[in-house]
């Protein structure tokens, strides 16, 4: 998975600075997956749209979406900060 | 691969090490989205902030996050069991979107309703796979609720983030407590989530009814407790690790707001805050201010950030803590509050002019062998004077000490709560037992 950890700067502590990690993802895997994310959720709301009415699509494309925002919370909320 | 291990040791080790600067912009993000969410949808939240002069656009900076109003509980008890029905107007979804009903224990009045999305509860799940993964829940492990699935959210969201992290869940919904320990015998299960006061009663039910010694006979190596703070109380947590020879962490949540606090396997003495799903702020019970350092009680104010059908923004939790002044050896730079939750801003009360929350009484009497795990302290008003009676039990092993112990119980009470009791010791087995929220502070003043 190509993670690296990075000290983090700015902390005032003593000791325990040396354990305070961000453990960084590269950017591009980031999007990558954010771009995935978008992929899977625009699939699950093109099959509500073609289902007709059907409530067996209809209802498990919703809980496809439901998920799909734990990955947006996960992934691509964070994909999206300036700093 | 050293540091694919370290990222293994996290949910999602992206969100958890977030620096906080980056945290803060996060959270600022989400605030804003989620005002604006409730105040397009929600007459209530208009509402109060049209009466407070404040439109989500004026929020920019996150100073600006505590110029919103809170919420408290006894505003959403006025709204609900009115249309949409029976949440009322703080609704944001359309009632067919609902997909889940909770309510709260009505300990402090009449219940609150809580409606949840399928994408609500999906989130539910997710708050609480953070916390299990921190606890050290892993896919291998069989996880066993004694806990009675009903109309309180309790464990119902551990139970599925346990799913979520791909252990086997055991239901233990309707089983006695009996039939419950023999279930984690024969099915070996690895953890288990609880109350305190239920944990210490099935260890007590295992001994003295099944001749089954938890710690030895059985395999549970974890314990999560929620609904009471009696993991964060150190002498309470000891009883139950010694009896469960397992791990016991603490967790902290409410159906209005969600699982928004949990500790971590390296147990930091405190709580980590969920601060990716939770915008969490420490205020002045008196003053109202704003709390960043580390060592002054204040009243948590929370924010839910993703939490859509009846938002939780600015909800005034009454629950009193402290920021820690360490981070915590885990690595996550999500803060800690020390202690976990201290008290109740309702329950913090002057007894004979000494301010006092009932933990601290518990703190006491857990911490002393010889007495049973049951207490109730009771205070009341005697002519113009308060009287507080605390009763507790003996175990039957050691009536032989009795005074030795009583001396102690009187000591360290002064020691530690600067109060005087008058002490009654009661037959073993005879006060109430609990399973779920206990109530052993009786504060009957008000009541004359």
């Amino acid at each position: 998975m190509n993670f690296e950890i990075r000290i983090c700067f700015g902390f005032r502590y003593s000791i325990f600075e040396f354990m305070r990690c961000e453990v960084k993802m590269s950017p591009t895997k980031l999007k990558k997956m954010d771009t995935r994310i978008k992929k899977i959720k625009k699939a699950a709301l093109e099959l509500k749209e073609f289902s007709g009415g059907i409530q067996a699509v209809d209802q498990n494309a919703s809980r496809i979406l439901a998920s799909v925002k734990m990955l947006e919370i996960n992934i691509s909320d964070i994909l999206d900060l300036r700093s | 691969m050293v540091r694919k291990k370290e990222a293994e040791n996290y949910w999602n080790p992206i969100v958890e090490t977030l620096p906080i600067e980056k945290m803060k912009e996060l959270q600022l993000k989400k605030f804003k989205n989620i005002v604006q969410w409730a105040y397009d949808r929600s007459k209530f939240h208009r509402k109060l902030y049209q009466e407070a002069g404040l439109e989500p656009g004026d929020i920019k900076s996150y100073e600006d996050v505590a110029r919103v109003p809170k919420v408290e509980k006894a505003m959403m008890r006025d709204i609900q069991r009115k249309d949409p029905f029976p949440y009322g107007d703080a609704l944001c979804v359309p009632l067919e979107e609902v997909t889940e009903f909770r309510q709260t224990s009505g300990t402090t009045g009449t219940p609150v309703y809580q409606p949840d999305t399928w994408q609500d509860w999906e989130w539910w799940a997710e708050c609480w796979a953070y916390l299990l993964y921190a606890q050290g829940y892993r896919s291998m492990d069989r996880v066993f609720l004694p806990f009675g699935y009903n109309i309180f959210v309790a464990f119902w969201a551990g139970h599925y983030a346990a799913e979520k992290i791909g252990c086997e869940v055991v239901p233990g919904g309707v089983l006695d407590t009996e039939a419950r320990i023999l279930k984690i015998q024969e099915l070996k299960a690895t953890a288990m989530m609880a109350t305190p006061t239920y944990v210490l009663g099935m260890a007590d039910t295992a001994r003295k009814k099944l001749g089954i010694d938890p710690a030895k006979d059985l395999t549970i190596r974890k314990i999560t407790c929620a609904g009471e703070p009696g993991a964060s109380i150190s002498s309470t947590k000891q009883r139950m690790e010694e009896a469960w020879g397992a791990k016991v962490y603490d967790h902290v949540g409410a159906t209005e707001i969600g699982a928004w606090g949990f500790e971590c396997t390296s147990q930091p003495g405190g709580l980590h805050v969920n601060e990716a799903f939770f915008l969490t702020q420490l205020e002045d019970i008196e003053t109202g201010e704003t709390i960043e350092e580390p060592g002054r009680k204040g009243k948590i104010v929370i924010t839910a950030l993703d939490r859509i059908a009846q938002p939780c923004i600015r909800f005034d939790s009454k629950d009193v803590a402290e920021w820690a002044k360490d981070p915590c050896p885990c690595g996550r730079t999500f803060r800690i509050i020390k202690g976990g939750v201290v008290g109740r801003a309702d329950d913090i009360t002057k007894i004979k002019g000494v301010l006092i929350a009932p933990s601290a009484i518990e703190e006491v009497v857990r911490s002393i062998k010889g007495l049973s795990n049951e207490f109730e302290a009771v205070v009341i008003k005697k002519g113009d004077l308060d009287d507080i009676t605390l009763k507790i039990e003996l175990f039957p092993d050691a009536e032989g000490s009795r005074e030795t112990i009583l001396n102690q119980l009187r000591d360290q009470l002064r020691l530690k709560t600067n109060l005087g009791y008058n002490i009654e010791v009661h037959p073993y087995n005879s006060l109430p037992r609990y399973e779920v929220k206990a109530k052993r502070f009786k504060d009957l003043r008000k009541h004359g």
